[in-house]
């Protein structure tokens, strides 16, 4: 009875093994690591979280495809704790388990700790979704390469789609308190003045307020042509754009690249009509659209049309194919590769557009012609806006 | 500087100063029982929506979120009283050490919601719907703005009124006064202790259900009404509960009306500086105990 029982195991294990070839060729051998280090419940967890879930979602494909020449890619996550200092002990402790490639997918203070340490030690490293301006330098940083839209290419595309469609509007500008929705609107402001637009007004939302009536109706007395709103609290700025319509201010709303995150569209309801904002991503490519439908079918529609968690994915894609071209291991030879894009297919930017970086160069958005404006329609977030 | 203009500045003002108010009573009604100044009232409060949020999302009728909600958050309250509280103050932990197990309470409860709930903000239904009443051009309230002003009347009263006429209302009101001569007349400090913990979480976990239909349920939700609650509370005084109403209303309408009528940039700064103001005039907050008037 026993023998039969084995028998009957052994022939299933082995009937198991000889059909899962049938799904792929699974990459094995000793891993390539990678570190990734996140906010895991602070401020910046909500967009680091979708960032997460990209990651390992992409490592279990790419990985079942057969990893970098057969070997399995290996993610090591690390939270930082939203906290520069942390970061860099994280980013010490990823040295020390030999990771080739450091990813930033906390908020952009803490992608600044890193730029700076694993500059020092010589890990090649970069983010899919840190938008701070400071993270490119002139020449760019040796070891950091990133594929997030930058702020003032950002602003650029805004400036040049209010040029186009208004002429040269009166704007308002109404901002958050937060540190991302004071030092952005601090930039626009000042950029935008530089660009000759005339700012009649800049308002702030007080945090955490059941409404913004004061700041609606003050930016209505100003007689702004067009409203920016700018920040990071999305339900303080859904405030704002819900009393801006109650008002009746017919002045169009354009906004920063933050407002993808999903709770935007919930919380400003009908109010969000209309609203037009700067996107790293076009979702009617159908790369966008393939990539959306692996995420929403393992996570749900929480992943749902979320530029980060793309954004994420196809930065894995491009850091695994330099390591591949790299040949593994030697981070020197990574950081050459990557510095070495040349013409690579991206699914991020408009329709066509390829990454290529060079010595002057570790960007992936170069203008403000390659930056996606899109509209919320019909409680969605709308494809790319064909304006230009 | 129109008629409409400072009717919408009322409107909004007391609103929001309807919710700094309750939740400076939930500060109160602690404060006043254990001389503890519980730091996480604002967690009980997002505690409440989240719960909310969370049940109603999976088909539960309305009024069982609304309860599972409340009940969720006072539960957490009283357990946080009778496990963290309550053990230190029978070891006799100093106030600073029971301060910083609040705290602590306050911590985990805010980032263990977040990392259970996930961290995105999420809208609320309130108990009246989504309504705008239009009282003219620039004029407007909404249906829950009717049902907080309500719901404010409601609650003080009623903490007034069960202070004033209850046993245990009264065992709260003299341990405030004289904490040796409530145990000498047969009160329970340590019964006290729980009451005071369980109707500043029951008010806390109410207030989720006035203020997150007019902003979002999320892990911090709490953070910055707690804070502002508790500002309150000491703008207006802890002689009675009249402190915490008329400061949460004042701090409201300050905040409001400074952003309607100074440039909004400015405007928090210059409301906590009239706040400093009052408070440098009157140190004992608006409505000072007799005896330091």
């Amino acid at each position: 009875m026993k023998r039969a029982t084995f028998a009957v195991i052994s022939g299933v294990a082995v009937a198991l093994l000889s059909t899962y070839p049938m799904f792929g060729e699974p990459a094995t051998g000793k891993p390539v690591l990678i570190g990734a280090h996140l906010d895991e419940a602070k401020q910046a967890s909500y967009y680091s979280l979708l960032q997460k879930d990209s990651i390992n979602l992409f490592v279990k494909d790419f990985n079942a495809a057969g990893g970098i020449d057969g070997r399995p890619v290996q993610v090591l996550f690390e939270d930082d704790e939203n906290n520069p200092v942390t970061t860099v002990t994280k980013i010490d402790k990823f040295a020390s388990a030999g990771v080739d490639y450091i990813v930033s997918i906390g908020s952009s203070a803490t992608g600044l700790a890193t730029q700076a340490r694993a500059g020092e030690l010589k890990i090649p490293h970069g983010a899919p979704a840190n938008l701070a301006e400071q993270l490119t330098t002139d020449p760019p940083k040796r070891y950091y390469f990133r594929v997030p839209l930058r702020g003032k290419y950002e602003l650029g595309a805004v400036a040049q789609y209010m040029h186009k469609k208004y002429g040269a509007p009166k704007i308002a500008v109404v901002r958050d308190t937060t540190q991302t929705g004071l030092v952005i609107s601090d930039q626009w402001v000042k950029d935008l003045k530089n660009d000759g637009f005339n700012i009649v007004a800049l308002e702030q939302i007080t945090p955490g307020s059941t409404e913004a009536s004061s700041q609606a109706l003050r930016v209505k007395d100003a007689g702004a042509d067009v409203v920016i709103v700018v920040g990071a609290s999305i339900p303080d700025l859904a405030n704002y754009i819900k009393a801006h319509k109650l008002f009746e201010n017919p002045a169009p709303l354009i906004g920063n690249s933050l407002f993808t995150s999903g709770g935007f569209l919930k919380l400003a309801g009908t109010a969000a009509e209309g609203f037009v904002y700067p996107d790293a991503v076009d979702p009617s490519r159908p790369e966008i659209q393939e990539i959306d439908a692996k995420l929403v079918k393992a996570y749900g529609d929480q992943l749902k049309n979320q530029a980060v968690a793309l954004q994420a994915w196809e930065y894995m894609r491009l850091v695994c194919d330099a390591i591949r071209r790299g040949g593994g291991d030697d981070r020197e030879k990574i950081r050459d590769a990557m510095e070495a894009t040349k013409d690579f297919p991206i699914a991020l930017g408009p329709p066509g557009m390829t990454l290529t970086y060079s010595p002057a160069n570790h960007d992936l958005f170069t203008g403000p012609d390659q930056v996606v404006l899109r509209e919320v329609r019909n409680g969605e977030f709308g494809p790319g806006l064909h304006w230009r | 500087m129109t008629l409409a203009s400072m009717v919408q500045v009322l409107l909004s003002g007391l609103q929001i100063g309807s919710i700094y108010a309750l939740l400076a009573l939930s500060y109160y009604v602690i404060i006043i029982a254990t001389g503890i100044l519980n730091f996480a009232q604002g967690e009980w409060m997002m505690v409440s929506g989240v719960l909310g949020v969370t049940l109603l999302s999976v088909g539960l009728p309305y009024p069982i979120a609304f309860c599972g909600g409340i009940v969720g958050a006072t539960v957490l309250a009283i357990a946080a009283e009778r496990f963290i509280i309550a053990p230190l103050q029978q070891r006799q932990a100093s106030e600073a050490i029971t301060l910083l197990a609040l705290f602590g309470v306050m911590l985990v409860v805010r980032y263990g919601t977040g990392a259970i709930h996930g961290r995105l903000d999420e809208p609320l239904q309130g108990p009246a719907g989504n309504h705008v009443f239009r009282l003219g051009a620039n004029v407007f309230v909404f249906s829950q703005s009717l049902v907080i002003y309500g719901a404010t009347v409601a609650i003080f009263a009623g903490v007034v009124l069960w202070m004033r006429f209850t046993w245990l209302g009264s065992s709260l009101r003299i341990t405030a006064i004289d904490p040796l001569a409530a145990r000498l007349v047969g009160v329970n400090l340590n019964t006290v202790r729980t009451v005071a913990f369980a109707l500043g979480g029951l008010i806390a976990a109410i207030v989720a259900w006035l203020y997150a239909p007019l902003f979002a349920v999320g892990y911090l939700t709490g953070a910055i009404p707690g804070i502002k609650g508790f500002i309150a509370l000491f703008v207006g005084g802890m002689a009675s509960p009249f402190g915490a109403l008329v400061g949460g209303l004042l701090l409201g309408v300050l905040e409001v009306g400074a952003a309607r009528y100074l440039p909004s940039i400015y405007a928090e700064g210059i409301a906590f500086a009239l706040l400093m103001v009052i408070l440098f005039l009157r140190p004992n907050g608006l409505i000072a105990p007799r005896r330091a008037r």
